[in-house]
């Protein structure tokens, strides 16, 4: 299946988004109250809930979609001509379509799974490197820059989460997108320029 | 040489299939600037995709030094196919050295890292095409006609037995039009084993092209 326009795509994320709410919204329903309890406090997100064999599969699989997203690199680039450009360079559009949709929903899968929809990270860090490093949009370099400061990103909202000196700790959703709504509203009204 | 067998273009979708051309049968030589004349919405594009393997024949066969360019794996036909499109879908963001580099994509490792020779393809683009000074820019900052000569410096630098042009004059005006044939032709000529195809629908580059079909 191919989408020409991404509106078409837009539209399909936010419908399948619904669904998959509706399926979470009925499953609450007939939780028990402990389960229910432990939804809330993954959906706040958290680094710290994960055991040393928890940690282990995150990073296999971690690991094997990283793997998959270096392979797209050369494809990546070629495709910043455009899909019938990419195409006339070699790229087959179908297989590198699925090889890219694979290789996100295992990053993205695996790592909320483990530590909840820690939110805004995914979309402001690529933007943010984009950002302070101007001089290429070579992924050899953007990929690793993106891996690296998104984690940087996590952990200076994680380090703030914590709220040094203080025993208390704040969600860590909260603070990711308290820094990060903000800052995608800055870029938007930026480009606009 | 290309040779065009019983070519039947169109679309087919669901079981009903649209036909644009039928049944072409031609055979272009090396070495040849060769022009495909006609008026809109006749099949010049259409034509052009097919033989560029985007779209399949209905029926019939295209054939580059006797390999089927419907058979090529997307790599092989990347060697020995380039083409320059109407349609200008590339990021804004990339500079003029970094387009025409990606040009050398299919010569490259898994990586895309470049070699040196590629690196000297690219600048003996530059020089030929007489761009130095957009090599530096990006694409956003550059005029209708800066961008057509990248464009073209990218399809040159990709090396390819076949160039396809489509429409690579419509955005320009009469003196960069004329310029740019000029440009074409000149590097058609300096390897000789190489040969052009190109859409046009203005009668200026009869000037400039060896042979020409009109539809």
């Amino acid at each position: 299946m191919r989408l020409n326009n991404s509106t078409s795509l837009l539209i399909l994320g936010l419908m399948f988004g619904s669904f998959t709410a509706a399926i979470v919204n009925l499953l609450m329903f007939y939780g028990s109250k402990e389960a229910l309890q432990k939804y809330v406090f993954w959906s706040f997100g958290s680094l710290g809930n994960m055991n040393s064999s928890e940690l282990k599969i995150l990073s296999l699989v971690l690991f094997i979609g990283l793997g998959m997203a270096v392979l797209a690199i050369k494809n990546l680039n070629s495709l910043l001509l455009g899909e019938a450009y990419a195409q006339s360079l070699g790229v087959s559009l179908k297989k590198n379509r699925y090889l890219i949709v694979i290789s996100g929903s295992l990053l993205a899968g695996a790592t909320t799974a483990f530590v909840g929809p820690i939110g805004f990270i995914g979309l402001a860090a690529p933007h943010l490197i984009r950002l302070l490093v101007p001089s290429t949009r070579d992924h050899k370099i953007i990929l690793p820059a993106v891996f690296l400061g998104g984690a940087l990103l996590l952990l200076i909202c994680d380090s703030i989460a914590q709220i040094p000196g203080s025993a208390s700790v704040l969600p860590i959703n909260g603070i990711t997108s308290l820094i990060g709504a903000p800052l995608i509203i800055l870029l938007i009204l930026g480009q606009r320029k | 040489m290309i040779k065009i067998h019983k070519l039947t273009t169109g679309y087919s979708s669901k079981g009903t299939s649209k036909e644009v051309t039928r049944a072409l049968d031609f055979s272009i030589e090396s070495g040849t600037l060769v022009g495909i004349l006609g008026s809109n919405g006749i099949g010049k594009s259409t034509l052009l995709k097919t033989i560029a393997g985007f779209e399949k024949p209905l029926s019939g066969s295209v054939q580059i030094d006797e390999k089927l360019v419907h058979g090529m794996s997307p790599m092989d036909r990347a060697q020995c196919l380039s083409i320059v499109l109407t349609e200008r879908k590339l990021s804004g963001d990339l500079l003029g050295i970094e387009v025409i580099r990606l040009g050398r994509q299919p010569y490259t490792n898994w990586m895309g890292s470049q070699s040196q020779e590629d690196d000297q393809r690219v600048t003996e683009v530059l020089t030929q095409l007489n761009i130095e000074q957009l090599a530096e820019q990006t694409i956003r900052t550059m005029s209708d006609g800066e961008i057509q000569k990248i464009l073209l410096g990218r399809a040159l630098a990709q090396d390819t037995a076949v160039i396809l042009l489509d429409e690579p004059s419509s955005h320009l005006d009469l003196y960069n039009k004329a310029l740019l044939f000029q440009q074409i032709k000149q590097a058609v000529k300096e390897i000789k084993k190489r040969f052009c195809l190109q859409v046009m629908t203005s009668i200026l580059p009869f000037k400039f092209v060896t042979k020409s079909y009109c539809f």
